[in-house]
């Protein structure tokens, strides 16, 4: 398959992602489909793809989002950095490592939102900021643990499937 | 090291052109009959293993356009009592980061909607408030939201008929209760009263419903009662009007 058509089915799908992220009621509102997606990318060894996705799939989150455009975008490309950072440091292969980086990569992920949220708000480009209170902690973990854990199983599942095939 | 620069001008270029020259408008008309569709799901179940599938989906078809239909003459009817100047909206989708929620309509700036403007349901309560509207979509801020905050008023009578008005502010804590705060401890309220918006809030108007009152917690060396507030509000939303200014 060329790179233009793999590069439309990505396309296609991120935008089915944010459709469904955004519309479909049954699904927790802590997860965020396009973060899970350009993390498993990563890990996945498709870095190039990881980082288009994280363009791309900021993109479409910002759009609809009552947040300044560009929050979206920029922290799940500073995620990448920094979780590209980190994987190349230190080399991760078991399942456990993986499981521990995809909680990582989704406090830097929040931890990314809550710094541009607040440097908009100082700049004076936003009205929005996000409030630190016993709800915030409480769904920042919930959020980790749930993205992690389908971070941790798509990837898992991935390897072995690669793995049976090769 | 040239590739990355072209890409970083490309990036930047299609935000730029996206954001600022508002072709986000082609990603939205694209991307509404999806959303719809899948907003829809949940309130749409099939029954697989049924012989008489295709009745059973006929069935629910119309059984959904008559709810629809309902909804829609309840909507008209509340609206023309009221002689509000209103706009039909679909919910397209909910969304939800770090605390703040927001519901998406398919009606916007084109069709009149600004921030500020009351969203109710289609018995007449307050949904919340439009945040921000773009183009052909808006954002609006439901009340259960804890940034959400609109002046109430609770109307009672006393023994001499005379009317007695207690106001406060109505938050959402938490994103699951309301509560109404800054009431006067002095000021006399019953439970199951009635709570409406007292209008002090540019596009929100006065007597819109929001709900009643559910609990009322008094603290000996407050300033202020608090009261729990259960909220009107139609669940499973789907259609919502939104309340145009009068002039």
């Amino acid at each position: 398959m060329s790179s233009i058509v793999k590069f439309i089915v990505l396309l296609f799908f991120i935008f089915l992602l944010v459709a469904f992220q955004m519309s479909w009621p049954l699904l927790p509102r802590q997860l965020s489909l396009v973060f899970v997606l350009v993390i498993v990318l990563f890990f996945m060894g498709f870095s190039s793809w990881a980082w288009l996705t994280a363009i791309i799939g900021g993109l479409f989150l910002d759009l609809y989002s009552i947040f300044l455009p560009g929050l979206f975008f920029l922290s799940l490309v500073c995620s990448l950095i920094v979780v590209h950072k980190i994987f190349y440091k230190f080399n991760i292969t078991s399942g456990k490592e993986f499981f521990a980086l995809g909680l990582g990569s989704a406090l830097i992920y929040k931890i990314n939102i809550l710094f541009f949220s607040y440097l908009f708000y100082v700049l004076k480009f936003s009205d929005y900021v996000i409030v630190l209170n016993k709800f915030y902690w409480f769904d920042l973990i919930w959020f980790m643990v749930l993205n992690a854990s389908f971070i941790f199983i798509i990837t898992l599942g991935a390897k072995m499937i690669k793995g049976k095939k090769n | 090291m040239r590739k990355v620069f072209v890409f970083l001008v490309f990036v930047l270029l299609l935000y730029l052109s996206i954001f600022l020259l508002h072709g986000e408008n082609i990603f939205f008309v694209l991307s509404e009959p999806w959303q719809k569709k899948i907003y829809r799901q949940k309130y749409d179940p099939v029954d697989q293993y049924d012989i008489c599938e295709d009745l059973k989906i006929e069935n629910m078809k119309l059984k959904f356009y008559r709810a629809e239909n309902q909804t829609l003459k309840e909507h008209l009817n509340f609206l023309t009592k009221s002689q509000d100047k209103f706009i039909l909206a679909n919910i397209l989708g909910r969304r939800y980061e770090s605390g703040f929620n927001w519901l998406i309509i398919n009606k916007g700036k084109k069709d009149g909607i600004g921030p500020g403007l009351a969203v109710v349901d289609q018995k007449g309560s307050l949904v919340g408030s439009v945040v921000t509207s773009k183009n052909s979509i808006s954002y609006v801020r439901p009340l259960i939201d804890i940034h959400s905050f609109v002046t109430a008023d609770i109307i009672n009578f006393n023994d001499d008929n005379k009317s007695e008005i207690t106001s406060g502010v109505i938050q959402g804590e938490y994103n699951l209760v309301l509560k109404m705060k800054y009431v006067p401890l002095d000021q006399k309220v019953k439970l199951g009263d009635i709570v409406i918006t007292s209008g002090l809030e540019e596009g929100i108007q006065r007597g819109i419903m929001i709900g009643e009152v559910a609990e009322i917690n008094k603290k000996p060396n407050a300033i202020f009662q608090e009261l729990v507030i259960n909220p009107l509000v139609e669940q499973n939303l789907r259609t919502v009007s939104v309340l145009l200014p009068v002039n």
